[in-house]
């Protein structure tokens, strides 16, 4: 098969024809998968974050503690849950450079300083709620059992979001590096 | 350009992003988000369009890099098994089998030669295809040379 005859097919291949309607509604920023993909996470997180809080209240003595270490606990846990949307907010900017390369190259950095703002929160928020519950607890086996499982999990989450950035970056750089490959100055 | 403007030039191209939807994503639902991304791309990032520009120029940069940096990857690439031609008779039946034929060999490129191919499957010039990606004239057509190699490679193995 020759390539030449197999663009012509590329081509000649029929394509979707969306009207101006589907057009305009894809021009809003409601409509867009990204955003309701965001708003689901969102609401999920919500509900799992004020559940664990109900939860901490009875069960890790919250009642007990300082006001301050409470409203950390709190803080911690908004942030958890915002970062969706901080991340969100942050790339509302389209990246729009002078050529692929160039945009690719932003679209690379930008990607990173989300991955880093990314795992700061997280570890940020795992900090908090390791104060929050090592501060005044009166430990005994069973708290200290779920204190190691809240320990346990909240290193295995941070690892596994650290592993999923690092392949994201990864493969963009490798897209990268082989677009400008053998490439000198126009 | 006006939201008139917009509209009517996206209908007028958008051709254009649909093949390049085609090029990354397996699922009629991939496609279908992507597609909206890429619109809502190009509608966000009109106010930066440098006016001298070509506007397709502009519409094949943001939509490559959107398909690229999307982020939903793992879906869109689960099926990467080759779509084999069938023997068939009439004229139709053999485009599309020529069709299945090269789309099943693309995605056995990476990322950045499928960018490349989409340009040369639409007819762009070397020149359109150096302004687009930033690369060279003479690189665009290194490398156009070597994807073509490895893409009749993938064909004759077939």
């Amino acid at each position: 098969m020759e390539l030449d005859d197999l663009r012509n097919s590329w081509t000649k291949q029929p394509t979707p024809a969306l009207n101006t309607e589907d057009i305009r509604k894809s021009m809003s920023e409601t409509s867009r998968p990204v955003v309701k993909k965001m708003l689901n996470k969102l609401l999920i997180e919500s509900i799992a974050f004020s559940l664990m809080g109900v939860f901490y209240y009875g069960a890790f003595d919250g009642d007990q503690k300082p006001v301050l270490l409470n409203l950390l606990l709190i803080t911690a846990l908004l942030l958890l849950v915002s970062h969706h949307l901080i991340l969100y907010i942050l790339t509302k900017n389209v990246i729009l450079k002078t050529d692929l390369k160039s945009n690719l190259l932003a679209s690379y950095q930008r990607l990173r300083t989300h991955a880093m703002i990314s795992l700061c929160i997280r570890m940020l928020t795992a900090v908090c709620i390791l104060c929050f519950f090592g501060s005044v607890i009166t430990w005994n086996s069973s708290k200290l059992v779920k204190l190691g499982m809240i320990i346990v999990f909240m290193i295995a989450a941070i690892w596994y979001d650290h592993d999923l950035w690092m392949r994201k970056l990864k493969k963009l750089k490798e897209v990268i590096q082989d677009l400008s490959a053998g490439n000198e100055k126009k | 350009m006006t939201e008139t403007d917009f509209l009517s030039f996206i209908d007028q191209h958008q051709a254009i992003i649909h093949r390049i939807c085609r090029l990354y994503c397996d699922s009629q639902e991939d496609r279908e988000d992507l597609c909206q991304e890429i619109i809502f791309q190009l509608w966000r990032s009109m106010k930066g369009f440098d006016q001298r520009a070509k506007p397709t120029t502009w519409m094949y940069q943001i939509a490559l890099n959107t398909a690229i940096t999307d982020l939903r990857k793992k879906k869109r690439q689960a099926d990467l098994t080759p779509i084999l031609p069938q023997a068939t008779t009439s004229e139709d039946d053999e485009e599309q089998v020529k069709y299945d034929a090269l789309r099943g060999a693309l995605k056995q490129l990476s990322e950045g030669d499928r960018s490349l191919m989409a340009l040369y499957l639409d007819n762009l010039s070397y020149q359109e295809m150096a302004d687009i990606t930033g690369l060279s004239v003479s690189n665009i057509g290194v490398k156009l040379n070597r994807i073509k190699q490895k893409l009749q490679t993938i064909l004759n193995l077939k």
